[in-house]
């Protein structure tokens, strides 16, 4: 007969291990929607309007959008007042030509954190 | 800083799958605590009184002492008796509460680190997130049902308690100096009616962070559908534990059908308030009939209805038990009925198989709902398509295209509007990490079939078929080598070098328990297992890989991979449930349907092996 706490040891361990094995990452559940400027597109410059939209009601004060230039350094964009609980937006100006990527972190409601990346050209 | 990110959002999943289950507990506690508890304390109409029984003598129908645990033979003297159940279901109480409390504390604590972490932001400005003031809330909410728990018991009750303890220590027996305390009672009427609104404050401060809160619109009927839906998982669910801690220490088999009966119309009660809310919600969420197929979310919540039709049928069961004894004669009211015991081990797979869609729902909420996912969903072409059957890939792919490439991030830009999970790596699968993975899972099934097949034979009569377990031999021999490839005996790299590697860590201690659990289960099979305990030890890590698949989530940026792997593990992940606690209602029932369900569970494992042999990435 194996010892009690010998066998709550191999439960636990065998417990954990599975939970390891089997469990993946989460995945959180605020996703982009819509997009402008669209992926891979290429606006008019210099001023640009940044809206993204999300499929649930995202906490604007504790998202995040930036801006990586062509020289890649990357540039915080001030968001404006969120008009409407699902959309973020932002003015980025004085952009010169060149391959930009927006780079997008949101909250969600329930504490999700999710990101994204869009890339594309100003002309 | 990714790989502490990717650490996170696991985490995150594990830990709201504790708060759900854990909330389900507190919640059911108190309404049984309120409502089914006092059932034991009032008088029956024509009730003999009941019967103090002498040391060691046993009930017709219970099992011998040593396979009941010590808490459970503790003696039921008629005063103290309906406190001995309070006693037990005070302590599950309090300790689920405590339990939700840090649990919460943990979850609110990852998420401001991740999100402190992630955007920059300083503690103070996350503290007034929804996410954060709901957690908090219901940190402290859960603190309070655990104080009160603790605290709230009737006067004359901690006095039984110390009766009841001195009883099973085997000290004299004190008289009771007072019944104030109505007999029975975990809580006086005021401390239940507070226990009851914490409850329902626990459940408001968890559909705050619910997919229903984070509507953009008409956000009224799913967050009332989701607080009912949540309600009355508790009410059943969360307070089928109680059931099972209340009855076996309930003195006088007339006291624990009445508290059987009362809970069963409460049961009856939460099934149909769950199953209207569950299908409002699914109308809202899923959206289209397509979408069941066509997305995870939809898969998922296939999931649950299928184990909640299992649940009905043990419920069915439950309920005639029940009715039979509500009818059994007044004389048999001295000790635990046969079929109350019976009704206590199908509430065991009953809880089980409730958990798992506890769990199941923990990780719906960590997906997009389907009704969003309109550009994601698969169509049902491609799905038979990918479903249709191909000859299994027996023959491992060449070794450099098992071993992965260095993990450099691919670039990222896809033509699609794409959201990702902080720390999530962007790689996309090359044909030989794909051809690998469809070589991995189809020999499993081989393996696995194998087990089924000789299970049945051995169940038709076969004697040497008995020794199935160590066909997940293969399994582990088959693991050692190719799981790492990139290691020793195949890879480059040496054997110890592996050591270091947590992933490679985590396959080598997978292939020893896999070697241990075979060598194991075949003494159990051959009737050789030490006590009958250990017998329980294959169908409960059966039923708990197949709750732990259904947790598991996936990622968000190519919905159709991972919607149509899903769709594989969802059939595999309930066999494996209804696989383990098929066997485990065999070894615990002692007579009924226990035939039926040597058959069931070997049929499960031929299942598993099929589909698995018919997996397929591309």
């Amino acid at each position: 007969m194996v010892p009690a706490p010998l066998r709550a040891g191999a439960a636990a361990l065998l417990g954990i291990t599975l939970l390891l094995v089997l469990g993946r990452p989460a995945a959180a559940h605020a996703i982009l929607v819509a997009a402008t400027p669209a992926a891979k597109s290429t606006v008019q410059g210099p001023d640009v309007a940044v809206r993204l939209r999300f499929n649930s009601r995202i906490d604007g004060a504790r998202s995040h959008l930036s801006l990586r230039l062509p020289d890649r350094s990357v540039r915080d964009l001030a968001l404006a007042p969120q008009g409407s609980p699902e959309v973020l937006a932002a003015q980025a100006k004085g952009l010169a030509a060149g391959p930009y990527r927006l780079r997008w972190q949101v909250l969600a409601a329930d504490g999700h954190i999710t990101r994204g990346e869009i890339p594309f050209q100003v002309k | 800083m990714a790989e502490l990110l990717d650490l996170f959002g696991f985490l995150s999943v594990v830990l709201r799958a504790l708060v759900l289950a854990l909330q389900s507990l507190v919640v059911g506690g108190a309404v049984f605590a309120a409502f089914i508890l006092p059932a034991a304390g009032e008088p029956g109409a024509g009730e003999p009184p009941p019967r103090q029984r002498a040391p060691g003598e046993r009930a017709p129908g219970e099992r011998a002492p040593r396979e009941r645990g010590p808490a459970e033979s503790a003696p039921e003297e008629p005063a103290a008796g309906g406190s001995a159940a309070a006693r037990a279901c005070r302590r599950l109480l309090a300790g689920s509460a405590f339990a939700l409390a840090a649990v919460l504390a943990a979850y609110v604590a990852a998420d401001t680190t991740l999100l402190m972490a992630t955007s920059g932001l300083r503690l103070r400005e996350v503290t007034g997130a929804n996410f954060f003031l709901a957690g908090a809330a219901g940190a402290l909410l859960a603190l309070a049902a655990g104080l009160l728990a603790v605290l709230g018991a009737p006067r004359g009750a901690a006095a039984a308690d110390r009766a009841g303890a001195a009883a099973a220590t085997g000290a004299a027996p004190l008289p009771l100096p007072d019944r104030r305390g109505r007999r029975g009672a975990l809580f006086t009427r005021r401390a239940a009616v507070a226990a009851l609104l914490l409850a329902a404050g626990l459940v408001a401060s968890s559909v705050a962070t619910s997919h229903a809160a984070a509507r953009l619109e008409g956000r009224t009927l799913p967050v009332a559908l989701t607080a009912l839906h949540q309600a009355a998982t508790g009410c059943w669910i969360g307070g089928l534990p109680y059931l099972l801690l209340a009855l076996p220490r309930t003195a006088g088999g007339a006291a624990a059908r009445r508290i059987a009966a009362r809970f069963s119309l409460l049961a009856q009660a939460s099934v149909a308030v769950l199953v209207a809310a569950g299908a409002g919600l699914a109308l809202l969420y899923v959206g289209s009939p397509q979408a069941i197929l066509g997305t995870a979310y939809g898969a998922m919540v296939g999931a649950k209805v299928a184990l909640l039709v299992l649940l009905l049928a043990l419920g069915a069961l439950n309920y005639s038990l029940v009715q039979a004894a509500g009818k059994e004669p007044a004389g048999a009211g001295a000790g635990p009925s046969p079929l109350l015991t019976r009704l206590r081990r199908f509430a065991e797979a009953e809880i089980g198989i409730g958990f798992t869609a506890v769990l199941t729902a923990a990780s719906l909420t960590s997906q997009p709902p389907a009704a969003d996912l309109t550009a994601g969903q698969v169509p049902l072409a491609e799905i038979a398509a990918r479903m249709s059957p191909r000859w299994p890939r027996l023959v491992p792919p060449a070794v450099r295209d098992m071993i992965p490439p260095s993990a450099t991030a691919a670039a990222a830009g896809g033509s699609a509007l794409e959201s990702f999970v902080p720390g999530q790596l962007v790689e996309p699968q090359t044909a030989g990490e794909i051809a690998l993975s469809e070589f991995n899972h189809n020999t499993a099934g081989l393996v696995v079939l194998a087990a089924g097949l000789l299970a049945l034979a051995a169940r038709a009569g076969w004697r040497w078929a008995r020794n199935w377990p160590l066909a997940f031999l293969g399994l582990a021999v088959f693991l050692f080598f190719l799981a790492d490839a990139d290691y020793w005996p195949i890879g480059p790299l040496g054997f110890w070098r592996g050591f270091t590697v947590s992933e490679v860590l985590q396959h080598r201690l997978v292939v020893l328990l896999i070697v241990a659990f075979a060598f194991f289960e075949r003494r159990v099979q051959r009737g050789e297992a030490p006590s009958p305990r250990t017998a329980l030890v294959f169908p409960f890590v059966c039923a708990l890989g197949g709750a732990l698949l259904l947790t598991h989530s996936h990622s968000l940026n190519n919905p159709k991979d991972e919607l149509l792997a899903e769709l594989s593990h969802v059939p595999i992940a309930l066999c494996g449930v209804a696989a383990g606690w098929a066997r485990w209602l065999e070894l615990r029932l002692d007579g009924g349907p226990r035939r039926a369900l040597s058959w069931i569970w070997p049929l499960c494992f031929v299942l598993v092996g099929a589909v698995l042999l018919a997996y397929r990435e591309t």
